[in-house]
Parts: C-alpha cells; structure tokens; sequence
C-alpha cells in the first residue's frame, strides 16, 4: 500500500504546487492573489472536457483551447477584479476574486450540470504495476508533467528577457516601471500564467478525480495552504511544500482515516504560521529604510 | 527641453510640492538643492511618472508628459536614477544594466557604458545585490543610460559613498553632459551639486525660493547661510 500512497501522494502533491506557484506569481509581481485558483483548475477540467470527449475534438488542440480558455479567464480576472481595486490601493481584490470564481462555478453549474462525470483516459484505464503495487500511469503522468511545467516557469523566468522584466518587477515594482517596463501588462501577464498553471492542473486531474463545478474548490485551498507552507515568495519552498502536502496527505489518509487528512494538512499550515509566517522558503521579512 | 509650470504634488493631505517652475536647457546640468523634506525627491520623481501632479504642467520638447506613467516617460528619453539605488539585486549586473534598455530593446549601447564603469565589466555576471554601495550606485547610472536618456534625472547620488567616490560620481555627472545628456540633479550635498551645475534652485518646504546660475547661487550669502551651512565634503 505504502507505493500507492507513495505516488498518489507525489501525483497530487505536484498540481498542489502547480496550482500554488500562480499564486505565487501574482503575489510576487502585484502583492495580489486570484482567490479563484481553484476554480480556474475546475475551468481547466470542464473545458477538456467538452472540447475533448462532448465535442470530440483531438486531444492536442483540447487541451491548447483549454490553456487559452484558462489564460483569458486569468487576464478577466485581472482586468475586472483586481486591476481596479489595486492601483486604489484597495484590498477588495481578495472578494472580488472570490466572487468571479463564484459566477465560473455557477455557470459551469449550469452549462455542464451539477454531477460529476468520468473523463476517460487510456492513463488511466487499468493500472500498471509499479514495485508490486498497481498504479494509473495518469499518476505518474502528473509529477512528472508538474517538474516539467514548474522547471519550465523557472526557465522563462530566469533565461527570457520577458521573464526578467516580470522579476525585475516583483523585486521593485516602481524601479520596474521607472526603467520602462510595462508594469500593468506584467501583472496581466502573470495572472495568465497563473490560471494556465492552474488549468493545466484541472486537465491533468480529470482523468483522476471526476469532472464538476465543485472540483475546484479544495484543491485552490489546498493550493493556498502550499503556498503559505512554501512561503508566497518562494517558487521553489512552494514546490518542495507541494510534494510534501501531497504526501503528508496521502499517508493520513492511507494510516489515519480520509477524514483525518484534511485536518492534518491545514494543522501544518497553522503551525507553519506560528513558527515560520514566511514559509519554508521564503526569506524573514527585513524591513526596507 | 524639459520645462514644468506651476506644478504641485500631494502626499495624501499634505501638499509635498507647491507652484513649481523649472526649466533645463539643452546640454545643461541643474541642481536642485534644499533641506531634508523640502520635496526635490517629489519633483523628479512626478518627472519621471512615478508620482502624479495634483496640478500644473510638465513638457518635454513641448510634449506634455505630466501624469503619464513611467514606462511611457522613459520612451520620451526621461530616466531616473532613483534615490537609494533601486538595483535589481537577485538579477546579474548584465541582466540589470539589460534591463534598462526595457524601453528600445536594445543592448549594443553595453560596451560603451562599461567602459565607463570598468568595475561593472568584471562583475557581469555577480548578482547586483554582492556589489559594494558605491558599485551600486555606478550601476544605478549605468542602467539609467542604457535607457539612452536625452535628460538623466540624478536623485541624491552621492547618498552614502565615500568622498572619493562622490567625487568621481561627479566627475561622471560632467562626462554624461558633455556627451549631450542634460542632468537633472537633486542633492543634499550642495556646495558639490552647485560646483558642477550650470543652474541652480533652491526647494524650501516644497517651493523654489531661489534661483539662477549656480555660480551665483553659491555666492549668495543668504542661500549659503540657509542652506550650504553644513559643508560635508
């Protein structure tokens, strides 16, 4: 049993931190969050899933309508939610992106209708055997997909000239502006990435958990929760905090009880806050003169 | 070319700059010189766009760039060197002083600005944040002209360094101008700041109490004993 838990823990755990590093790159460029993370991994899923297996379009182009879908639905949110709130210096972001996530989740009640339904996948039809234990290779598909995507924002933000003008922002947003980067269009460009991340996340997890309006919800806590753990200003104590959430997770649920997980993992998130606000990653806050 | 009429500018209730009027010239140095809180950090600051004007003009060229953001100034060939530095200190030194030509996407100008600052050229590829403070502030200016600025805005460049290096920071400030950069230049150091400006004004409590050429500026018993009382350097 332990390699089951093992992976699925692993499996989850890497969309956890997907899912954490948009939060992260919003956090970082604007000092803002898109609270409707979770429901963009839900988008991610009920798009797929229309276009792929109600539609019947090929797999490929599914899943790049998916991420466009996901990108436009971030830059909403940032032209609507947050963009108007945080240049008044406001903290209503923090409801107003709530409330979208909210309008997605109803119209998805809507459209897609309020069941759950299965998103078949030849990754996880039958199980392989994996050191004696029988896992979908969907689940090794995921940390395996998640190191890629999360190794791939690191690249485009340390190698690409746009990726460090987006650093360069996070690091000193009014230095950013005054040397001539377009400091609106990057906080735009990071809510893109962000719900991308996050709808790359909901098409992985289809296949595994099942499709509906509300799938979304717990995983964007769950994200938060990574995000706090790792530290919101940390890409890679965000990762590392992923796995550990997934794992953590899967072992209650495997020894403990399934009732016992959801406890266990925002318990480490309170005690993370009472002994390192700043996460595992992130740096103490030192106060600029 | 850059001349701003009347300008005010609000810190919340108070009012941190009132009925501004300044002009720089073509090829010309400008010190704006005053006590701590007198606003010169305000005045470039609104310059450059980081700040808005509560009322009153500013033009480049007679284009009015008064209220617009700061990534548009810079493509009028305004750049600030902020006060403090403001390096980006997680990124390399090549990535800053890259970053710095953001507003025409073009690096050729590197060479030319490193053979000024022979110091930055051996440190490339550190991250920014390892250099000295006077490294700092070179770089500060080295990715300010990578921005291939007409008008160099200079904010207290001489914070923190060591005489000797204030005064090659000076020199620097003459090298720039004779290129054909006009330089604006706030300073607490002010017997300094006059020494190398054609021009001068004095900011009190967020007005221009006196103005003129720097020579005279610096000769006026009234404006020495108010304000070049304190010799530093």
């Amino acid at each position: 049993m332990i390699i089951q838990l093992l992976v699925s823990g692993l499996a989850l755990g890497s969309m956890y931190g997907l899912v954490a590093l948009g939060y992260h790159m919003t956090w970082a460029t604007s000092r803002t969050l898109n609270f409707s993370q979770g429901h963009v991994v839900m988008l991610g899923a009920v798009v797929a899933y229309g276009v792929h297996v109600a539609a019947g379009w090929p797999l490929a182009v599914a899943v790049i309508a998916t991420l466009a879908a996901s990108a436009a639905f971030g830059l909403v949110v940032e032209r609507i939610a947050v963009r108007p709130f945080f240049t008044a210096g406001s903290p209503v972001w923090l409801l107003s992106t709530i409330a979208l996530g909210i309008i997605v989740e109803n119209v998805a009640m809507v459209t897609f209708g309020k069941d759950a339904r299965a998103f078949p996948s030849t990754l996880a039809l039958k199980p392989v055997f994996l050191l004696g234990a029988g896992v979908y290779p969907q689940e090794l598909l995921l940390p395996l997909a998640g190191v890629v995507l999360m190794g791939g924002t690191q690249l485009f933000y340390h190698r690409t000239f746009y990726g460090r003008q987006l650093k360069a922002v996070a690091w000193d947003r009014e230095a950013a502006g005054l040397m001539g980067i377009h400091v609106p269009r990057a906080v735009a460009t990071a809510y893109a990435l962000s719900a991308v991340l996050a709808g790359v996340a909901g098409v992985l997890l289809a296949p595994l958990l099942n499709v509906s309006p509300t799938m979304g919800t717990l995983i964007g806590l769950k994200a938060f929760a990574v995000a706090i753990l790792g530290g919101l200003g940390s890409a890679a104590g965000i990762v590392v905090a992923g796995f550990l959430y997934g794992l953590v997770e899967a072992l209650v649920a495997g020894y403990v009880s399934t009732g016992a997980r959801e406890i266990v993992g925002f318990a480490l998130v309170i005690a993370m806050l009472t002994v390192r606000p700043w996460g595992l990653g992130g740096r103490r806050p030192t106060r600029r003169v | 070319m850059l001349k701003i009429r009347g300008l005010a500018v609000r810190h919340g209730e108070i009012e941190a700059l009132h009925d501004v009027s300044l002009d720089v010239g073509e090829g010309e140095i400008v010190a704006v010189i005053g006590p701590n809180g007198a606003g010169k950090t305000s005045l470039l600051r609104t310059v450059a766009g980081a700040l808005r004007p509560a009322r009153g003009s500013i033009t480049i060229d007679g284009r009015p760039i008064a209220g617009a953001p700061a990534w548009r100034v810079v493509r009028h060939g305004i750049v600030l060197v902020p006060e403090g530095r403001r390096i980006f200190g997680d990124q390399t030194v090549r990535a800053n002083l890259e970053l710095g030509a953001v507003s025409h996407g073009r690096f050729d100008d590197m060479p030319r600005v490193l053979a000024r600052f022979p110091a930055l050229r051996e440190r490339l590829e550190q991250p920014a944040g390892a250099l000295s403070g006077g490294q700092q502030q070179m770089l500060a200016i080295a990715r300010g002209l990578m921005a291939r600025p007409r008008l160099l805005l200079l904010d207290e460049p001489s914070l923190g360094l060591a005489p000797r290096l204030v005064r090659e920071t000076f020199d620097e400030v003459r090298r720039i101008r004779a290129e054909g950069v006009s330089v604006l230049l706030v300073e607490q150091l002010a017997a300094l700041a006059l020494g190398v400006a054609d021009r001068g004004y004095v900011l009190d409590r967020g007005r221009v109490v006196a103005a003129g050429a720097a020579r005279d500026l610096a000769a006026d018993p009234r404006v020495v004993a108010a304000y070049l009382g304190r010799r530093v350097v």
